[in-house]
Order: structure tokens, then sequence, then C-alpha cells
């Protein structure tokens, strides 16, 4: 009796562990799907001044990203090599490192002397959103949305 | 706190218990939300998730938050499933073994970490997982040798008690009951260690980073320790006082 609960256990966290391991093999890691140049289309803003609206206007928006390096950039371009390059309005390019953090949900941008976060919401073939001034699980303030660039 | 077990616990010993391993558990989860951005000592906003990524059809982060669930499972499985095979044998290895688990654990996360770490996803969800299964020891020894009254790694049914206790203290009756009391004292002393730790690991992780897992760790080595020395000393006074009664027997 005690020998078939053993076997019995083992078998279950046996099966359990080749599973995991099969679909994760299987399936695209976050960091596979994010490879390629975006090209941002648009931002909504959550909590919007105008009730009739979410879209916000420059003025809004330059408010909204003073302190953010990241939204003078209309194309990210993600490496496999950890490296992204962002290409700015007036042909200005960046380079920066990027990295994935968490269960694949945030995304972690490293400039020269700073450091910024977003949360990755949805990523799929052609279509990246993504929130900034994410805090923990709380939703970020601004939806950003990009397509895939190709 | 670690050699007894169950009804012959008194308030001291859980106090004792409860305070050191939330202590830890708060340094551990502070300091894995700040580098990892996840929750390492507890499960419940992980089961949210876990339903998130299954209804977005994200079947790889799915996966990966039902590993990260299954460890802090698993976590729970060894400690008790040591405990309650070598109990008998000997009280204080079989609760303190899960604790040496645990600082193994937590000391390849610091090392791996401060020397090794690159900051891939896949480093930090295996280093996640790790944690969620050392948390998921610790909170499994805590329960297993309080009889369930403790659980140190997450504070939504202590919350959930604290609550209730203070409605009950509302009447003289319960005002007065020692049990509620007690548990009055116990709880308390597990929310204050849980956010002191936090508080500290935070302030200790701007300083010296992946190290503050070894600070982790001196906690629960002295846990052990404190245990090792209190059973000593008590060895000691016990062999002196049978000493003492053979002589005046002989006399």
């Amino acid at each position: 009796m005690k020998n078939k609960v053993i076997l019995l256990y083992f078998f279950a966290l046996l099966i359990i562990i080749c599973t995991i391991s099969i679909i994760i093999s299987q399936s695209s890691s976050p960091n596979d799907d994010l490879i390629g140049k975006w090209e941002e289309v648009s931002w909504n803003y959550e909590k919007a001044p105008q009730r009739q609206s979410k879209e916000i206007n420059s003025n809004q928006l330059s408010e909204i990203t003073k302190n953010l390096i990241i939204h003078e950039a209309e194309i990210w371009e993600f490496n496999r090599d950890g490296s992204a390059v962002l290409y700015g309005r007036n042909s200005n390019v960046e380079k920066i490192t990027w990295t994935l953090k968490g269960r694949g949900h945030i995304l972690k941008l490293n400039h020269k002397n700073s450091t910024e976060h977003y949360q990755l919401y949805q990523i799929s073939d052609d279509k990246l959103v993504i929130h900034f001034h994410t805090d923990l699980q709380a939703k970020g303030i601004v939806k950003m949305t990009f397509q895939r660039k190709i | 706190m670690l050699r007894k077990f169950n009804n012959s616990r008194t308030v001291k010993d859980n106090i004792q218990l409860g305070a050191l391993t939330a202590f830890s558990a708060g340094m551990v989860n502070v300091t894995s939300v700040i580098i990892f951005f996840a929750f390492t000592s507890n499960v419940t906003g992980h089961y949210a998730i876990l339903a998130e990524e299954i209804a977005k059809g994200n079947w790889y982060e799915a996966l990966i938050v039902f590993t990260w669930i299954f460890m802090f499972f698993i976590g729970n499985f060894t400690s008790n499933l040591i405990i309650i095979n070598f109990n008998k044998a000997n009280p204080y290895a079989a609760h303190a073994t899960p604790l040496i688990l645990e600082i193994v654990c937590l000391f390849t996360v610091g090392t791996y970490g401060y020397f090794h770490y690159q900051e891939t996803l896949q480093e930090t969800e295996i280093m996640i997982g790790i944690m969620l299964f050392a948390m998921g020891i610790q909170n499994g020894l805590t329960a297993s040798i309080s009889s369930f009254s403790i659980k140190t790694t997450h504070l939504t049914g202590l919350t959930t008690d604290l609550g209730i206790l203070a409605a009950m203290f509302t009447k003289a009756k319960y005002r007065k009951n020692k049990a509620f009391i007690a548990k009055k004292k116990i709880l308390l002393s597990i929310v204050t260690s849980y956010l002191t730790g936090g508080i500290l690991a935070g302030f200790v992780y701007l300083k010296i980073g992946f190290l503050v897992f070894y600070a982790v760790c001196m906690v629960i080595v002295f846990i052990i320790f404190y245990e090792y020395y209190k059973l000593k000393v008590t060895k000691a006074i016990r062999g002196k006082r049978t000493k003492l009664q053979h002589a005046l027997t002989s006399k």
C-alpha cells in the first residue's frame, strides 16, 4: 500500500514536470515575440482629462512624458542580443539595452544614465501594447500601441 | 520555538517563531518585488494572474505562473513530509532541516544574483521559482508545527483574523478571554515583523543589492542556533538536577 502511494506521487510529479517542460519548449517566449521593429501608432490615456475622449493631444502628451526618454521615439527595434535602437522623429537614434522581468510582463529599458519600466500588456504577431508608469499590479496610466514594421 | 509540536507550544514559542520567520518572509518578498517584479511569499495574486493569462491565451506566461504556484506547493509538501517522517525520532532536527533547505535556496539566489545574474527572463523565472519554493518550505513548517495557527509568508488570513478579533474586542467578555489576547499578540507580532523586515530589506537592497539574501539567511541561521542553544541549556540543567537528586537520595 505504501509503495503504491509513493508510486502514485512519483508519477503525478513526473507527469506535471513533463507537461510543463513540453509546453514550455513548444511555446514562444515573450523575448522572441518582441524581437523586431515596432512602430508607434497610438496613445491612450486611461484617466483622460476630457470625459468624451481617451485620446490625448500633443500638449498633454508632452506633459505626461516629460520625464520619459522613450516618448521621443517613433520606431523601437528590439534585437535578440538584448540591444535595442530607438528611432526618433528628427532622425535621432538612441542605442539602449532591454530585458524582460517578472513573468515577461515588465519591459526594462536601460538608457545611458537611467532605467525605465513598462508593463507589457499585449503582444501578438503584429500588435504590441504597453502601459507605462506601472506600479506592480496596478495598470499604467498611458496605453501605447505599436504595430510591427516589416 | 522549533522543538515543540502542536499543543505543547506556548504563546511565547509561537510569537518567537512567527515574528522571526515573518521578518525573513517580509525581506524576501520586498526584495523580489524590487528586483524581479513578482511576489514570492504568497500565491493568491499568482492564481489571479494565472486565470488572466489563460483568459488572454498567453500559454507561456500561464505555464510559468502555474510552475511558480507548483513550486510553492512543493515547498509546503517537502517541509511537511520531513516533519511527519522524522518528528518522532528527533523533533529539533525534523524542524530545523526545512529551514536549512530554505537557507540553501536563498543563499543560491543571493550568490547567483550577485555574481552571475545577466537579467535574462529565464534567470528571473527560475530564481522566482526557487524563492517561492523557499517560502513554501517556511510556510509549511510554521503552519505544521503550530497546528496551522501561524502562517508567516502571507497576510491575507492574518488580516482577516485581526479584523475578526478587533470586532470581538468590542465586547467586554471577549476582551478578557486569554486565548483571544494571546492570538492578538501573535498576529500583531507577525504583521509588525513582516513589515519591519520588508522596510529594512528595501533600504538594505539599495546598499548591498543581492547580498540582502545573505541577511535573510542570517535570520534563519539565528532561529536554528537559538533553538540549538536552548536545547543544550535545557539538557545541561536537567542533567545537573538529576545528578543533584542522585546525590541527595544516596545520602
